[in-house]
């Protein structure tokens, strides 16, 4: 229960300052009321369904093909120590590019469809997945790992019995940001060129100065990304080992 | 049923530079014996049952072991998502042998290793002492011949290390197992022991070999422990 009303508290006070700021400047087309928002978010809530959907699917997409890429290179990464020191700097660097100017090179390369809007979103998200995932498979400590091969098992076995299930918390906690980013990322795609999204929603009622319905598409947004938070969550609390 | 060392020697590098660990250990344990090694900490003992247990070859010298060998390392590296029956039964499940087996006899020796009901139970749900017990059905499991403890009490309570040495005898009694435990404790390896190898400071080696009366009285005892002190 708790859980719930903390963040509620901070939510609604959010709420209550908004609301009342924005009747002090008494000025709704340049700082709308949460009210007006509310309003905007019934009007336009087939219009906002509608874009959700492509910005859904590309954020999951991308978040999927983010987590396999992830695992791999952290697999590699991890269980092959000359790899490590060869890309762990250009899995550094990959982080320093700024999405904001990848963006417009995807699209360049790759049209307007939703290829280039994956691909921001892979970019954004496999990183705190590998460097998690890499940080959880070499966790187990030396001695634990000798006493188990004195026991006979194979390199596959230690894998398999120890390092897997010691990376796994660190694996959901990647996927936690992950998947946190993975809206946003599609929505930083779309913003520069789509056919649809709420990315392109988002651009066409700014031009159209309807800030109501702009701060109707930042909310869908966030509970977007909430939504997908918590599914994380429920994943690692089925899958997760307890100890 | 023996496990016999000749002239065993470990170096390692510690700070870049070569150290003598294990200078020369020669013994032998036999099956159905108890055997300690008595040593101040850090002049080797973990690293002779590490090299028993077969962590790493040794510089020089030989082992030869006969029947089954398991050690029971200083930490007990349980895993703490795997049950206590998870744990004990996971020998078996890296030699590929029969694991419903394994884990059947696992809960039949339940009761002998005070872990009763707990088989159901994380590690994390256990006492120190039970810990210990758990980790060492493991060892049993894996190995029915030989065991090397290492330290196994040392972080207990005064209270549960007393009573689990008498329990640990009782179990070594029962079950014939020849055993090597390592302590940093005399009374501890006077009580338990049936012969006591003594270590030097590093490199560790074996400056006294003491053979402990079955029938040894209470004046007797104490002066075998005044004799392990000046040695050490
Ligand atoms: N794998 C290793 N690599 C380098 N040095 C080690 C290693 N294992 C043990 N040592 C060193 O060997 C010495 C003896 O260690 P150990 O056998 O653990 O002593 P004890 O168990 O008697 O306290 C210590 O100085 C320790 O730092
Ligand atoms: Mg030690």
């Amino acid at each position: 229960m708790r859980n719930i009303v903390y963040p509620s508290i901070g939510i609604l006070l959010l709420l209550l300052v908004w609301q009342l700021v924005a009747a002090a400047v008494g000025m709704p087309w340049l700082l709308p009321t949460p009210q007006s928002v509310v309003t905007a978010l019934i009007d336009n809530a087939n219009l906002l369904a509608h874009h959700s959907i492509y910005t859904i699917v590309e954020a999951l997409i991308g978040l999927a093909a983010a987590t396999g890429i992830a695992c791999l290179i952290a697999f590699v990464m991890a269980l092959i120590p000359l790899v490590r020191k060869i890309c762990y700097p250009l899995l550094l660097i990959s982080q320093m590019i700024p999405i904001i100017v990848m963006a417009p090179l995807f699209l360049i390369w790759f049209g307007y469809g939703m290829l280039p809007k994956i691909l921001v979103v892979v970019l954004i998200c496999f990183f705190p997945i590998a460097i998690n995932m890499i940080v959880g498979l070499s966790a187990a400590d030396e001695q634990m790992l000798l006493f188990y091969k004195s026991l006979g098992a194979s390199r596959g076995q230690l894998l398999r019995l120890i390092r897997l299930p010691l990376a796994l918390p660190y694996f959901f906690s990647g996927m936690r940001i992950a998947a946190a980013y993975s809206i946003m990322g599609a929505v930083i795609g779309e913003w520069l060129g789509a056919q649809s999204g709420l990315g392109l929603l988002l651009t066409r009622a700014q031009r159209a100065f309807d800030l109501p319905l702009v701060l109707a598409a930042i909310v869908v947004i966030v509970l977007l990304s909430c939504m997908l938070f918590a599914i994380i969550n429920l994943l690692e609390k089925k899958f997760s080992p307890v100890f | 049923m023996q496990v016999s060392l000749s002239d065993i020697c470990k170096t390692f590098l510690i700070d870049g530079a070569p150290v003598k660990v294990v200078d020369d250990i020669s013994l032998t344990l036999e099956r159905g014996v108890f055997a300690s090694v008595v040593g101040t900490s850090g002049c080797g003992k973990s690293t002779l049952l590490q090299l028993l247990a077969g962590y790493y070859p040794p510089d020089s010298g030989q082992i030869i072991t006969e029947g089954s060998i398991c050690l029971l390392p200083q930490d007990d590296l349980l895993l703490p998502w795997r049950t206590v029956i998870d744990n004990a039964a996971i020998a078996a499940e890296i030699h590929g042998s029969d694991v419903a087996d394994a884990r059947h006899r696992a809960v039949e020796l339940l009761p002998l290793f005070g872990l009763e009901g707990f088989g159901n139970s994380l590690p994390s749900q256990l006492s120190g002492g039970m810990r210990q017990r758990a980790a060492l059905l493991r060892t049993y499991i894996a190995a029915g011949d030989f065991w090397l403890l290492d330290e196994p009490f040392g972080k207990l309570d005064a209270l549960t290390r007393e009573a689990m040495q008498h329990w640990l005898k009782q179990v070594w009694y029962t079950l014939g197992v020849g055993v090597l435990f390592v302590t940093h404790d005399i009374d501890e390896a006077v009580l338990l022991s049936q012969r006591i190898y003594v270590m030097s400071p590093r490199p560790g080696r074996i400056i006294a070999t003491v053979e402990v009366a079955p029938n040894i009285d209470d004046v007797d005892r104490l002066e075998l422990k005044k004799q392990i002190k000046s040695l050490l």
